[in-house]
């Protein structure tokens, strides 16, 4: 049962990002009926460069997560099924294969849904761009590319295992990024436009380097936006990063945040606990779980999903250097090296946010997130001393998620920073 | 499986996924032991509950409960390599849950890349990969890399392989039974090579005498079987009693790991090289995935076989992927496909595997009366 209550004070600019993904996605039908080439993508940001060939860049986990969080996902995961996926697959590989299944007319759409939404215009090429070692993207890239009958190109940042196995994963990149690079020329039919990629790379600085601002403003206590405003302006950083506009976007996002800290205004009023989430949204509940944590004065306030995967080195991204940017900010990053590494980096991050507990929410169609939630929990759990608790949940299947479940942990996780408070 | 005593002065090394550089990890002195396929199907998994979820694949959570146990005190080092999301952050748990217990366990590690060789070469990152496994391996066995050692081992290797090669042709022939013949290939799983090419050239001698006329007579049809695990013994048994005959096999712990061998093995990189470029296409094996479905269907057409199972792995994605692509391209070649999932513990429920298998065999036995 949904917790009714008073809910947190969400961003005014956040709540236009929806309209935005949306008007992108019909932008994208409209200008391939018109003869653009569209590439279909998955995973992190170095897709990037296929704006630098003048395609269109349809990227399925933000499309995916979008409808979810509309409760708009069934449809493409109900075609998943018919075509003999399981329900324990990745639940986003799942509903993307589903949609296109959909868009090759594989899988009839139910008349009585919006064609809009669902039908997504068939792809010329598919680039996967796995993070953290992810091997699923492999597979769902094949599976969507043989249902549409399209080239796939697999683009594999490398784990560090060793500090000293980033030079080599940067360098192995780049050469991978050039790989990719041909084949958009064959695709396109036309040389690369450098001049185009840098351009793009101005507003992906621009904007990568205001959501780096924002997450640092709120290390603010109360902190004036929470993870699910957060997770909400992924978008501008994934999907539609290096579009114009999004720079605007973010800097209105910085101004309203910049002035709730000047006001003391925090995302939850009177927020009493401040809280880490560990896993990926489970983005059919995104309002349920904001409403949730905010009626108990729960505000959570970040996590790596948020926070640590997309193009998280705004440090890195030097416009005439369109390729290194891209290396640095899918290799280097806190994800893409071993357990210890992020137990440390967590740690340090717990600390900056000023995290009183610990909320692991399984996403249980993901391995790749999944499995080292223990590890993760009793590393940092131990660093600081401070509790944790486990939910359940899933980036897109809303059936691994239950209101009782979370409703039960999230208050003894709430009782454990009291009774730790009150010693 | 069977843990071993350790012999003499080698280490024991364990290995996973399944196809590890089981001749250099030979070469170095040391005893290299598979961790694949381990037979506590229905055994409880107390220790890896603390740090593995339920919905974690029986694969992971039965090795993790092996090297967290008692039984992994038999181990002296690990090697990995990745394959799926699970296995790749697998080896930090395990390092983590050891450290827990007052243990540890040297690991060496090296990466194969994941993109297929139609699309990028990443021969140069894997050789050298490889001879940084050496540097590791020498550490782990306090000795260093021979070039002579490492052929000795690959000849030994080759043996062992073309052995269980040659066990093959009963099986495609129908004339053993699937059960049998997979339980003492299994066996010879975890044993050290040189124990294993005994073993296998025992099994050689007595499959060369069998006749099996009366299976060949109670077969309603032909079949393949395919799956990252090997099927509990019970469960192959079952195949027998419908009235299956397997006639290829398409296991990863059997045919797609004795498959392939390098001819040249003078170097270590190249050999590695080319024996993960050109090993038989394998669901754990991400570089293969594009000839993958090819690979299975030629099985099927060239054994003759009326059908397919799956002995599928619960909670294996990369398998949940390539059945309905497999399933769709069998179709298209007038072969019916049963897919099964195995979790921890699922041995258990044998009765329902039964009504599936049994039913799969009537449907095949009515086709091939019809047709």
């Amino acid at each position: 049962m949904e917790t009714q209550v008073q809910g947190p004070s969400l961003l005014r600019s956040v709540s236009r990002i929806g309209g935005m993904m949306r008007a992108s996605f019909l932008d994208i039908k409209r200008q391939a009926a018109e003869g653009k080439k569209v590439v279909w993508v998955n995973g992190l940001p170095a897709f990037l460069l296929a704006r630098g060939a003048g395609a269109l860049v349809l990227h399925a986990e933000g499309l995916i997560a979008g409808m979810a969080a509309r409760g708009e996902e069934k449809p493409f995961q109900q075609a998943a099924e018919s075509f003999g996926l399981l329900p324990d697959a990745c639940s986003y590989a799942r509903s993307f294969t589903g949609a296109a299944l959909i868009a090759n007319g594989d899988v009839p759409l139910d008349e009585s849904l919006d064609r809009d939404r669902y039908v997504m215009p068939r792809p010329d090429l598919y680039i996967n761009v796995p993070g953290g070692g992810c091997g699923t993207g492999r597979l769902w890239g094949d599976t969507v590319a043989t249902i549409c009958n399209v080239p796939v190109f697999h683009l594999e940042p490398r784990v560090n295992w060793e500090r000293s196995d980033v030079a080599a994963n940067i360098e192995d990149f780049i050469r991978q990024q050039m790989e990719l690079i041909s084949v958009l020329e064959e695709i396109t039919g036309r040389p690369y436009d450098w001049d185009l990629l840098k351009t793009v790379f101005q507003e992906v600085k621009r904007a990568i380097t205001l959501r780096q601002e924002i997450m640092n403003l709120c290390r603010a206590i109360p902190a004036p936006a929470s993870f699910f405003d957060m997770v909400a302006s992924i978008g501008p950083v994934c999907h539609l990063v290096g579009v114009p506009g999004t720079g605007d976007l973010l800097q209105e996002m910085k101004d309203e945040v910049e002035e709730r800290v000047a006001k003391g205004e925090g995302s939850v009023p009177g927020e009493k606990y401040r809280l880490y989430w560990d896993g990926i949204m489970t983005w059919p509940r995104l309002g349920v779980l904001a409403r949730k944590f905010a009626a108990l004065g729960a505000c959570v306030v970040a996590g790596p999903y948020s926070h640590m995967i997309f193009l998280p080195r705004a440090d890195k991204i030097d416009p005439e250097r369109p390729l290194e940017s891209i290396a640095y900010n899918l290799c280097d990053t806190t994800l893409n090296y071993d357990y210890r590494y992020r137990v440390e980096a967590i740690t340090r991050f717990c600390r900056e946010y000023a995290i009183d507990g610990m909320v692991m929410s399984e996403t249980q169609t993901c391995r790749g997130i999944n499995s080292h939630t223990f590890a993760i929990m009793e590393g940092v759990g131990k660093a600081l001393q401070i509790p944790a608790v486990m939910i359940g949940g899933d980036s897109c299947d809303p059936r691994f998620y239950s209101d009782a479940q979370v409703d039960t942990r999230l208050q003894a996780l709430l009782e454990a920073i009291e009774a730790k408070r009150s010693n | 499986m069977n843990s071993h005593p350790k012999r003499g002065e080698r280490l024991i090394i364990g290995c996973f996924p399944l196809y590890p550089p089981v001749e250099l990890i030979h070469s170095l002195g040391m005893t290299p032991v598979v961790m694949w396929g381990l037979d506590s199907a229905s055994a409880p998994t107390k220790e890896s509950d603390q740090h593995l979820q339920a919905f974690t694949c029986s694969i992971a959570r039965r090795l993790t409960e092996f090297v967290l146990s008692e039984e992994g005190r038999v181990l002296d080092g690990l090697v990995s390599y990745n394959a799926c999301d699970t296995l790749r952050n697998l080896p930090e748990i395990l390092q983590a849950g050891l450290r827990q217990r007052g243990r540890e366990l040297s690991w060496a590690h090296f990466h194969v890349p994941m993109a297929p060789r139609g699309q990028t070469d990443s021969s140069e990152y894997l050789r050298n990969e490889i001879h940084s496994l050496i540097g590791a391996l020498e550490q782990q066995a306090g000795r260093s890399f021979s070039a002579d050692s490492f052929r000795e081992s690959v000849e030994l290797h080759r043996r062992a392989r073309s052995l269980a090669r040659i066990l093959e042709a009963p099986l495609a022939d129908g004339r053993v039974s699937f059960a049998h013949w997979a339980a003492a290939l299994q066996r010879t799983h975890s044993l050290p090579v040189e124990e294993q090419i005994l073993e296998l050239e025992g099994l050689v001698q007595r499959t060369a005498s069998t006749g099996g006329d009366s299976l060949r007579r109670n077969t309603t049809a032909r079949i393949v079987v395919t799956g990252i695990e090997p099927p509990a013994p019970e469960l192959s048994a079952l195949i027998d009693q419908a009235g299956l005959a397997v006639v290829g096999n398409d296991m990863a712990s059997m045919a797609r790991t004795y498959g392939y061998m390098p001819a040249d093995s003078s170097d270590p990189g190249d050999y590695y090289v080319d024996f993960y470029a050109n090993h038989k296409a394998c669901t754990t094996l991400l570089h293969t995935a594009d000839r993958r479905i090819e690979a299975v269907v030629d099985l099927v057409k060239e054994r003759g076989a009326d059908g397919l199972i799956l002995f599928g792995t619960k909670y294996c994605e990369y398998e949940y992927f390539e059945f309905p692509l497999l399933e769709d391209r069998l179709r298209d070649e007038g072969v019916a496909a049963l897919a099964l999932d195995f979790a921890v513990g699922s041995v258990q429920n044998q009765a329902a595997f039964q009504t599936r298998i049994e039913a799969f065999a009537e449907m095949l036995g009515n086709q091939s009366h019809n047709g």
